[in-house]
């Protein structure tokens, strides 16, 4: 968080002195390196605490829009108690960037996820005991993103975005003693490379 | 945010916009004027792409009148500046130079736009390319390895079988946890570690050698690729041995594969047989299919490199054998010896020699390599052995009229798994060669080399005992070591026809991990002799032969129970072989 904070404002400033130079469209894929923040609310809050994530996209372009899917990590650690728990998402997307022409591009996206969550087995990080449980609760969900991208050069922006979204998954934590919880909202905060690989042509 | 990380955040953006700003407005700083692709399509200028094998020249399929407009490195937007360009993959201008042949047309090579006007020749756009006309293209070759690191995840990920060992727990967490852990050695099975990983090193290589890089750029990326893995994909705690085998291993099995894949391509070809020739070369090479497929070079029709040896070269040895084969093994420590038995079976190999050393014009790795494969039928061990062997340097040390002989530097890549013994990793050798010519139809050659092991692995009785950090997942029954040797090979050649091949080598081993528990040190010896006929059948690409090959291990524990142990695996094999390419070899 604390990068993140500091980060945002350098990238506004930045932004508005550059803003007004014109840059060329660029086509072709896309991809997006991300690392942020994610926390979560609602029911799967009371048991998950915020945590580093990391997130990797693959988009293309289709006329106006950008198509795309990707997958997203994080290791929860948990209220009340000593075990964390893991996080895999996966997430189709289809975005909308605005100011195509411009250094400042924001865009917005829609994402369908699917996540499995489960508890994460302690033994690679130094735990003597092996985890027996084999327990995994997923489900699907939408993502609502809101982001942009400071153009650097044909090839590369640094991206901002920040994200909600809801989810459930099945089936509810009760088997793991943590309460009949099956949903909740997460929210994220990300700070990003976006790669254009073949120089946005 | 403190005061000081405030200024620190405003000010080194605020410097990177003047420095993009100010550089925008320089425009291009460096290298050759070009024309941009942009001009050349405002002003009506035919384009057309430069480099070997993708300029128009006198007989080609593709010529001005076919134009393929390209973007060149040089035809990025002005206000992108090239100190940049390192950072986020765009070729530097400063790099681009004129590549095009003399003899085509258009081709000026000057790098000028003087005269580019209507009426005139078209102009030589400056876009420099591989031999396969491929531009180097950094952005590609990094995604292409991601995603052979990403799509493995996946597998690991959804797979349930895969799925239930948890390695694919990845989080930022776990990456944090294995860089602060640091390196440490695993347990895998002597195929995952000797043959599975230089073969994923190998997707890593061939990311960035089908996109323009050579073979030591493309040993960066194998390098870099095995550490993003063992890192960040998996839970496992980063392995050394890991690391080292799909760096090393993968450059030689990339580089293999790349030549070899080259020799099935043939930019010119068209309809069906163009279709047949590239999707051999993707399942020969996947990585360097894909290239091909997201650059359209897959489809384009354009020439061959010129180079013999980027392609297929004037010296090729493909021996393809078929026999049965009998191996016996047997151990002894102190008064105890034990009969490990042994029994017959077939076998398919395939020995390929691609080009020659004494043909050896360029200081480019690989012009010369050799592969040896055994692939067993029925038995549990299937690839019993693959070995490489590729020049990365060498010098002429005298040439007479009869005779030849070098000094070169070659990289060796060994695996031998068979149900007797396990032997193999990465190392290089520095080789005396001699060939003396005795007629026209006539030669011996001889060669001497002293080898070092870098790192690899032969089967150890208590390497059970291995110190294994972390998740431990089965008893391994191999040493890791490494160490020094020596190389002696004899060769007879008659008409181009290997008939006598022989060779013996002592290979040192002091283990790193394994059998050195407890602070012991162990140190193994291992010896292996090959002696090779084969007799041409009448018809000459056919052929019979006989094999005697012999392993010794002498392992050496300082533990005073274990002490030394010996292990004697004498085998014999009879084939049949036939040679479809065979032409002179070495």
């Amino acid at each position: 968080m604390r990068a993140a904070r500091t980060a945002a404002p350098a990238l506004v400033a930045a932004a508005l002195l550059l803003g007004a130079s014109a840059v060329e469209a660029q086509t072709g894929p896309l991809f997006r390196f991300a690392f942020g923040w994610q926390d979560m609310s609602g029911d799967m809050g009371e048991v998950l605490d915020g945590a580093v994530d990391a997130e990797f996209s693959i988009m293309y372009p289709v006329k106006a829009i950008r198509l795309g899917a990707g997958a997203n990590w994080v290791s929860f650690a948990m209220d009340d108690f000593e075990e964390s728990w893991s996080q895999v998402r996966f997430h189709f997307l289809v975005g909308y960037p605005y100011q195509i022409n411009d250094w400042l591009r924001p865009y917005v996206e829609g994402r369908a996820t699917y996540r499995r969550l489960r508890p994460e087995d302690d033994r690679f990080y130094g735990g003597e005991e092996e985890l027996l449980r084999d327990f995994v609760s997923s489900g699907t969900g939408f993502e609502g993103v809101v982001g942009t991208e400071f153009i650097l050069s044909r090839a590369a922006s640094i991206d901002v975005s920040f994200a909600g979204g809801a989810f459930s998954v099945s089936p509810d934590l009760s088997e793991e003693g943590l309460g009949a919880i099956d949903s909740g909202l997460a929210w994220r905060f990300h700070v990003g490379i976006a790669w254009f690989p073949t120089n946005g042509r | 945010m403190g005061l000081r990380g405030s200024i620190i955040a405003l000010t080194v953006p605020l410097t990177l916009g003047f420095a993009l700003r100010a550089s925008a407005q320089e425009g291009p700083s460096a290298g050759p004027s070009v024309v941009t692709a942009e001009a050349r399509a405002s002003e009506g200028i035919p384009l057309v792409r430069g480099g070997p094998g993708l300029v128009a020249s006198p007989g080609s399929r593709e010529g001005p009148d076919d134009p393929v407009p390209v973007p060149s490195p040089a035809a990025v937007n002005p206000a992108l500046l090239p100190g940049w360009s390192f950072v986020v993959g765009l070729p530097s201008p400063r790099p681009v130079r004129p590549v095009g042949r003399s003899d085509a047309p258009g081709t000026a090579g000057n790098g000028s736009d003087d005269g580019a006007t209507a009426g005139e020749p078209p102009v030589q756009e400056e876009v420099w390319t591989d031999v396969w006309g491929q531009e180097k293209n950094f952005g590609l070759a990094a995604v292409e390895a991601y995603l052979g690191n990403f799509l493995p995840w996946v597998f690991n990920e959804v797979v349930p079988g895969r799925a239930a060992l948890k390695i694919s727990q990845i989080s930022p967490r776990s990456w944090l946890n294995n860089l602060e852990h640091g390196w440490e050695w695993d347990d895998n099975a002597f195929q995952v570690n000797h043959f599975a990983h230089p073969f994923q090193g190998n997707i890593y290589y061939n990311a960035a050698r089908s996109n323009g890089y050579g073979y030591w750029g493309s040993f960066l990326f194998a390098t870099a690729g095995s550490f993003h893995w063992e890192c960040c994909g998996e839970t496992h705690f980063m392995s050394v041995n890991d690391w080292y085998n799909t760096a090393i291993g993968g450059a030689a099995v990339g580089e293999m594969l790349y030549r070899t894949s080259s020799m099935v391509l043939d930019n010119t070809a068209t309809g069906s047989e163009r279709a047949w020739r590239e999707i051999g070369a993707f399942l020969m090479n996947p990585t360097r299919g894909f290239t091909r497929l997201v650059t359209g070079n897959a489809s384009r029709v354009y020439a061959n490199p010129e180079h013999p040896n980027d392609r297929i070269p004037n010296r090729l040895e493909n021996q393809i054998s078929f026999g049965v084969r009998k191996a016996t093994s047997e151990r002894r420590a102190g008064e105890i010896t034990v009969d490990d038995g042994g029994e017959a079976h077939s076998f398919v190999d395939l020995q390929l020699v691609f080009g020659s050393l004494f043909d050896l014009e360029r200081q480019k790795p690989f012009d010369f390599f050799t592969l040896a494969t055994q692939v067993n039928l029925r038995q549990e061990k299937g690839l019993g052995k693959l070995q490489i062997r590729g020049n990365l340097w060498h010098k002429d040390l005298s040439l007479t009229d009869n005779s030849v002989s070098k000094l070169i530097l070659v990289q060796d890549f060994d695996y031998e798994n068979t149900e007797a013994f396990e032997f193999g990793g990465q190392g290089a050798s520095l080789m005396y060669l001699k060939r003396t010519d005795r007629s026209e139809r006539t030669s011996f050659v001889w060669n001497a080399a002293a080898t070092w092991m870098i790192m690899g692995g032969v089967n150890s009785e208590f390497a059970i005992l291995a110190d294994v950090e972390g998740i431990r997942e089965r008893l391994r029954e191999y040493d890791f070591g490494t160490g020094l040797g020596g190389r002696v090979g004899f060769q007879f050649l008659r008409d181009g026809y290997r008939w006598i091949d022989g060779s013996y080598r002592i290979q040192h081993l002091y283990t790193l991990n394994g059998s050195n528990f407890n602070g012991r040190d162990s140190n193994h010896i291992v010896q292996m002799l090959r002696l090779r006929a084969v007799f041409p059948l009448g018809y000459r690409r056919f052929g019979a032969g006989a094999e005697y090959e012999l392993f010794l291990r002498d392992s050496f524990f300082e533990s005073e129970q274990f002490g030394k142990i010996e292990q004697r695996v004498p085998r014999w094999q009879i084939f049949f072989t036939w040679n479809p390419t065979r032409n002179v070899g070495n």
